[in-house]
């Protein structure tokens, strides 16, 4: 009797403090999720603002982003420059890349009698000048990232978080929230809706649209830059490559969001990120990439606008 | 005063000549009636004025300043608005914030200003909601405000445009079949609408299918007929005009 109790006991304590482990690793996986997810969803929304203005894909958004923080990177490790003005260096770079892009890939095409798809061609010609040149200037190895500023991890009950995590999910949801509010209240965020609904009528009630387009594509990249850097933070290392596979991450996110959705591309990283890592956790680490495009075909036979988009633009 | 002057405005679409040799005018404060029968080339005389397609050939003064070939948006800050056959609205946004849109070019700041709030901006931007809210009121939206554009009926939406239209302080209003689709209470109160706008001097022009409303409405009426001018004047003469009656009817021995 007194044996069996002691069993029990001890078989209820186990079970107890196993479940407590339990959900302390989902909630610790759910956060790192989050991380990962939030820059992505920043990635996203530099695809999807420039897609609701131009109805195009920007295929060398990754390439734009990756440049200018590699270019910020260096002024950090070789210059000793801080961080903070790492953040400034990658999104001025950025915005700039984005400039040039809009002035040789978007605007000679634009409103020429073209085939749909030119644009989307010119800025993978835009992507490969990019790669070429990073690969030429910053050669084609990974570099670490400095992280020392937020070493350390800050305990929440029986989840750990990175400092380093915590403050990527900070900037950039809060980049995020800013945004949006951005976008919903003042004048140039009502042109930049009115003008991706639809073009035409924006220009004829007055809108300079060109002039739109220029500012969107610019803050498309310059988001892009800010990723840059939570990207390298995140990884720990930036190299030329990322720009073509964290891009792709983002295109995922823009279909899963439903295209030029804003709000869309912010939850779809957020998911797509915790879906991610979920599947390493209590999957196999191989299968993490497939199992986030599996989610990704799964949600487009439920819902084919994606599922934040509306159904007239599927 | 002419407001507006076209004159001789060809428009080709390769080898299809859409308007010949087209020109009239439209005094300030008048309402002008365009009618002809369909593909006479009513539409495309609107999208060369605004800008969408310049003419060929031709041109075409706004108060004054040739406008053929400016940019669309530069055209809407001189003064001319228009609504659309087929009704346009940012249907994802909501009724004000489409008022408010078609006042972009009557505020001061600028786009990159537009960026930020700053207590100049705050205040222009109130002013700016002001401003929608009585244009609202006056063509019955206004307790519509904050629904999304796409959620109002049809007639609701036609009115809704030419609120929006208003708002960019036109001198010169385009109307493209405003009574498209409105039955016959809707078309009575659209034409009391139009009319109470003479109080602001604002001149219109107006393409219309419904006789019995451009007939009444208009001051004088021009009718295109296979993308050429046939005829102009008082609604009376126009009625009365045999190249008109041939148009809508047929010639009279193919009638027979």
């Amino acid at each position: 009797m007194r044996k069996d109790c002691l069993r029990f006991a001890k078989y209820d304590s186990d079970t107890h403090g196993g479940r407590g482990r339990i959900a302390a690793m989902f909630w610790q996986q759910v956060i790192n999720g989050l991380t990962v997810g939030s820059t992505y969803s920043l990635i996203a929304v530099g695809y999807t603002l420039i897609f609701g203005v131009l109805g195009m894909i920007n295929m060398a958004h990754g390439q734009i982003f990756i440049f200018g923080a590699i270019t910020a990177l260096l002024t950090m490790t070789e210059l000793g420059w801080p961080l903070w003005l790492a953040f400034i260096i990658s999104v001025v770079v950025s915005s700039i890349l984005g400039w040039i892009l809009e002035l040789t890939a978007f605007k000679p095409l634009r409103k020429k009698d073209v085939p749909h798809l030119a644009p989307l061609i010119s800025t993978i010609g835009f992507a490969t000048v990019l790669d070429d040149l990073m690969i030429k200037l910053f050669g084609a190895d990974s570099r670490a990232f400095p992280t020392e500023p937020f070493g350390g991890r800050v305990t929440f009950g029986p989840v750990q978080i990175r400092v380093v995590d915590f403050v990527i999910l900070g900037v950039a949801l809060l980049l995020m929230i800013v945004l949006h509010l951005w976008i919903e209240r003042t004048k140039l965020g009502k042109a930049i809706r009115a003008t991706s609904e639809n073009i035409d009528t924006a220009e004829i009630l007055g809108i300079p649209t060109d002039r739109v387009i220029v500012f969107t594509v610019v803050l498309a990249s310059g988001l892009g830059g800010i990723a840059g850097i939570l990207l390298g933070l995140a990884y720990g290392a930036l190299m030329p490559s990322m720009g073509l596979t964290l891009g792709f991450k983002g295109l995922a996110v823009l279909v899963l969001g439903g295209l030029g959705n804003v709000p869309g591309a912010m939850l779809g990283g957020l998911i797509l990120g915790v879906v991610e890592v979920l599947s390493v956790a209590y999957g196999q680490s191989t299968y993490r990439d497939a199992v986030a495009f599996l989610m990704i075909m799964i949600i487009f036979f439920i819902r084919p606008q994606g599922l934040f988009g509306s159904q007239e633009k599927a | 005063m002419d407001i507006l002057r076209v004159e001789h405005v060809t428009r080709k679409f390769g080898g299809l000549i859409a308007l010949d040799d087209v020109s009239f005018s439209i005094e300030k404060g008048e309402i002008v009636g365009l009618i002809g029968p369909n593909g006479a080339g009513k539409t495309t005389l609107f999208n060369a004025i605004t800008g969408v397609f310049p003419p060929t050939s031709g041109s075409i003064v706004f108060s004054g300043m040739a406008i053929d070939h400016l940019p669309a948006h530069r055209i809407t800050a001189l003064g001319l608005a228009r609504t659309f056959q087929n009704i346009r609205l940012f249907k994802e946004l909501s009724v004000l914030e489409n008022v408010m849109i078609g006042r972009h070019t009557r505020t001061k700041s600028g786009t990159f200003r537009g960026m930020f709030k700053t207590p100049f901006e705050r205040r222009e931007e109130e002013e700016t909601r002001a401003r929608a809210y009585d244009l609202l009121a006056r063509v019955g939206l206004k307790k519509r405000a904050q629904d999304t554009a796409g959620s109002l009926p049809y007639g609701e939406q036609r009115r809704l445009e030419i609120a929006r239209a208003l708002a960019t302080e036109p001198k010169l209003l385009l109307l493209d079949e405003p009574a498209a689709g409105m039955n016959e209470s809707e078309t009575h109160s659209l034409q009391d609408l139009l009319v109470s706008f003479r109080e602001w001097g604002l001149s219109m022009l107006v393409v219309e299918h419904d006789m019995g409303f451009v007939m009444s409405l208009s001051d004088r009426i021009v009718c295109l007929n296979f993308g050429a001018k046939i005829a102009e004047g008082t609604p009376e003469e126009v009625q009365a005009h045999p190249l008109v009656i041939e148009a809508y009817l047929g010639r009279e021995e193919e009638a027979v």
